[in-house]
C-alpha cells in the first residue's frame, strides 16, 4: 500500500514537473516569437510607409530610379550607396524626411513611423545592414 | 446695360486681385494636390495641365500621395479654377449664334466676346480615403450658362514588383474616354488646352475625340509596368440612364451609345535624365443611335489612334512635342436608313502636332507653342449639310489650319494666353465653305484667356 502510494506521489511529481517544463517551453518559445511579431509590424510599418512615399522617387530598390525620380535635379538619392550611410546617420536622415530637401517634400509622419522607415530602408538598401 | 456690364467687370477684378493677392501671400497656397503633397506645382506640371514623369505617376497612382500618413485628407481637397476671355472672329457671326447670359458681355457687332467668366469651376482632387482617390470637377460654362459634371475621374490604385520591377495598377471610373490618361496626346488633355466656346469650330470630330465627354461612364483597369510599359482596358456606356448617370450630371445626353462600348490603351515609354518620349495607340468602339433617337437600329464607330510625345524639362528649359492621329469607320446604316446620311459608311481622319517651349526663371514662366490641325473624311452630302456659318456647301468635313500661343505664368497658378486660330480650310472649302458666302478665314479667331488656379 506504501509503495503505491509512493509510486503516486513520484508520478504526480513527475506530471508537475512536465507541464512545468511544458509551460517554460511555451513561456521560452513564445516571447521571441511575439517579440518577433512587434518587429515584423514594425517592419511592414516602415515598408509600407516607404512604398507608399518614398519609392515614387527613391524606387523599390532604393537605388534612387523610381518612376518620378529621373527627371528631377538633384536625383533622388541613392540609398544602396554606402557613402549615404557614411554620411547621413539616422538623425540626419530623419531631419531631411521632417524638413525636405530641394524637390523633396516635408513628410508630416510621427517620430515611430519616421523610426520604422529608416529601419526598413538601414535593413534592406544598407550595403551590409 | 453698359452699367451692369461695368459692374460685372468692377467686381471681377476685384474678385481676381482678392484671389492673387491671397495667393501670394503664401508659396504653398492652394490648389489641393500642392496641400496635400507639400510639393510645388512644378513637380507635377510643366504649364498646367500638362503632366511631368512625376505628374503622370502621381495619377497614375490614384492621387493619393501624400506628405502625412493620414488614412483620408482633412480638410477635404478642394479647389477651384476661374477662366475669363476674350474672343475675337475676323468677321462677325449672325445674330443669336452666342448666347447672351450672364458670363457674356459681348458687344452689338457679334465678333467680340468677353466671357466673365468663361468658366468656374470647384475640384474635388486628391485623396479619399486609403488608395482611393478623385479629381472631379464640377463647372459652371459661362458660354452656355450651365452647371455640370465636368471631368470626373475615380480611382483605387496600388503597387508591386513584377518579374524584379515596378509595377503600379489600378482601376478607373471616368466620364470622358482619354480623360483617365495620363500623355498629353490624349484629346482630354491635350494642346490646345482651352479654345474659345464662342467661335465657330469644325463641324466634324472622331467620337473619341470629344463628343463622349459627359456622354459616357466607365470602368478601366490599367497597369505600368517599370515605368516602360502602360496598358489599359476599359468599357463605357451612356450616361443617359442606368448605374452611370450620375456621370452625366447636368448634361443632356445628345449621344446615345447603345450597350457597352470598349476602349484600349497601350503605351511604351522611355525617360531618361531630362528627357522622356513615348509612343502608343489606343481605340475605341460604340455603337450610337442615330441623333435624336435612343432605341432601334445603330451606327458603328471604330476609331483607332496612335500617338506620341517628347518632353525635356530642365532647369530653366522645357520642350515638349506632341503627336495623334485617329482614323475613324463609320458604319452608319441606321442614318442611312433614316436619310439622314448620303453613304452606308464613312470615314474621318484627324491629325494634330504642337510643339511647345518654355523658358522660366525668377520673373515666372514665358513660353509658346505652334500647333498644326487637320481632320479629313468623306463626302457625305447629308452629313455635312449646308448651314450659314457651321455647316459645308461641299458635303465635305475637312477642315485645316495652325494654332499659335504665347503663353506667361507670373505665378505657378496663373495662365495668361494669347491665342491665334489661322484656318486654311473649314468645313470642305477655304471660300464659301458654308454656301452662304463665309470664308475659311473669316473664322480665325483671336482669344485672350486667364486662367486662375486656387
Amino acid at each position: 500500500m506504501d509503495k503505491k502510494i509512493t509510486i503516486c506521489i513520484k508520478e504526480e511529481h513527475l506530471m508537475k514537473k512536465i507541464v512545468e517544463y511544458v509551460l517554460v517551453a511555451i513561456f521560452v518559445g513564445t516571447v521571441p516569437l511575439l517579440a518577433g511579431s512587434v518587429d515584423t509590424g514594425k517592419f511592414e510599418q516602415g515598408k509600407n510607409l516607404y512604398n507608399n512615399k518614398c519609392q515614387l522617387c527613391h524606387g523599390m530598390k532604393g537605388d534612387g530610379n523610381g518612376p518620378a525620380g529621373s527627371f528631377l535635379s538633384p536625383k533622388p538619392t541613392d540609398f544602396t550607396n554606402p557613402k549615404f550611410w557614411q554620411n547621413d546617420d539616422e538623425k540626419k536622415i530623419a531631419e531631411t524626411i521632417m524638413n525636405g530637401k530641394g524637390e523633396m517634400p516635408s513628410f508630416d509622419l510621427k517620430p515611430d513611423e519616421i523610426k520604422d522607415v529608416i529601419d526598413y530602408m538601414s535593413h534592406i538598401f544598407k550595403p551590409g545592414g | 446695360m453698359h452699367r451692369q456690364n461695368l459692374i460685372r467687370i468692377i467686381l471681377l477684378a476685384e474678385l481676381i486681385g482678392a484671389i492673387v493677392f491671397l495667393s501670394s501671400k503664401n508659396a504653398y497656397a492652394v490648389p489641393s494636390f500642392e496641400r496635400q503633397t507639400g510639393m510645388k506645382c512644378t513637380a507635377c506640371h510643366t504649364v498646367f495641365p500638362e503632366l511631368t514623369p512625376f505628374g503622370r505617376i502621381f495619377k497614375l497612382g490614384g492621387y493619393v500621395f501624400s506628405k502625412s500618413n493620414k488614412p483620408y485628407e482633412f480638410p477635404p481637397p478642394l479647389a477651384g479654377m476661374a477662366q475669363v476671355s476674350f474672343t475675337h472672329t475676323d468677321k462677325s457671326q449672325p445674330h443669336g449664334s452666342v448666347k447672351d447670359n450672364w458670363g457674356n458681355l459681348s458687344n452689338s457687332t457679334r465678333n467680340d466676346f468677353v466671357f466673365a467668366p468663361q468658366q468656374l469651376s470647384i475640384f474635388y482632387a486628391g485623396q479619399i480615403i486609403n488608395k482611393v482617390g478623385a479629381f472631379a470637377q464640377g463647372t459652371y460654362d459661362g458660354t452656355s450658362n450651365d452647371f455640370f459634371l465636368d471631368m470626373t475621374d475615380i480611382r483605387y490604385a496600388n503597387n508591386t514588383t513584377l518579374a524584379d520591377k515596378n509595377l503600379i495598377y489600378g482601376f478607373s471610373i471616368n466620364n470622358s474616354p482619354t480623360l483617365q490618361d495620363v500623355w498629353n496626346t490624349m484629346p482630354a488633355f491635350s494642346f490646345p488646352f482651352s479654345i474659345s466656346n464662342a467661335a465657330p469650330s469644325p463641324a466634324a470630330a472622331a467620337i473619341i475625340d470629344g463628343p463622349l465627354n459627359q456622354q459616357v461612364g466607365g470602368i478601366g483597369a490599367y497597369a505600368f509596368w517599370n515605368n516602360l510599359l502602360y496598358g489599359e482596358v476599359a468599357v463605357y456606356r451612356t450616361t443617359k440612364n442606368g448605374v452611370t448617370k450620375p456621370l452625366g450630371a447636368g448634361t443632356p445626353t445628345d449621344v446615345v451609345v447603345d450597350d457597352a462600348a470598349p476602349y484600349w490603351r497601350l503605351i511604351l515609354q522611355r525617360q531618361w535624365d531630362e528627357h522622356s518620349f513615348s509612343v502608343g495607340t489606343y481605340g475605341m468602339t460604340a455603337k450610337i443611335f442615330p441623333e435624336g433617337k435612343s432605341s432601334g437600329q445603330t451606327d458603328r464607330f471604330t476609331d483607332t489612334a496612335f500617338d506620341a510625345q517628347y518632353q525635356y524639362i530642365g532647369q530653366k528649359h522645357i520642350f515638349s512635342a506632341h503627336t495623334m492621329w485617329i482614323h475613324e469607320d463609320q458604319d452608319r446604316d441606321a442614318s442611312f436608313a433614316i436619310g439622314s446620311t448620303s453613304n452606308r459608311s464613312d470615314s474621318l481622319d484627324t491629325f494634330r502636332i504642337h510643339f511647345h517651349y518654355d523658358y522660366r526663371d525668377n520673373f515666372g514662366m514665358i513660353g509658346g507653342s505652334l500647333g498644326y490641325f487637320s481632320t479629313a473624311g468623306d463626302k457625305d452630302t447629308l452629313l455635312y449639310a449646308p448651314g450659314q456659318v457651321n455647316g459645308s456647301g461641299s458635303g465635305r468635313p475637312n477642315s485645316n489650319g495652325f494654332i499659335l500661343e504665347a503663353d506667361y505664368l507670373p505665378w505657378e497658378k496663373i495662365k495668361l494666353s494669347l491665342q491665334y486660330i489661322i484656318y486654311d480650310k473649314f468645313n470642305g472649302a477655304r471660300s464659301n465653305y458654308d454656301g452662304f458666302g463665309r470664308n475659311a478665314s473669316d473664322n480665325n479667331t483671336l482669344y485672350a484667356l486667364v486662367w486662375l488656379m486656387f
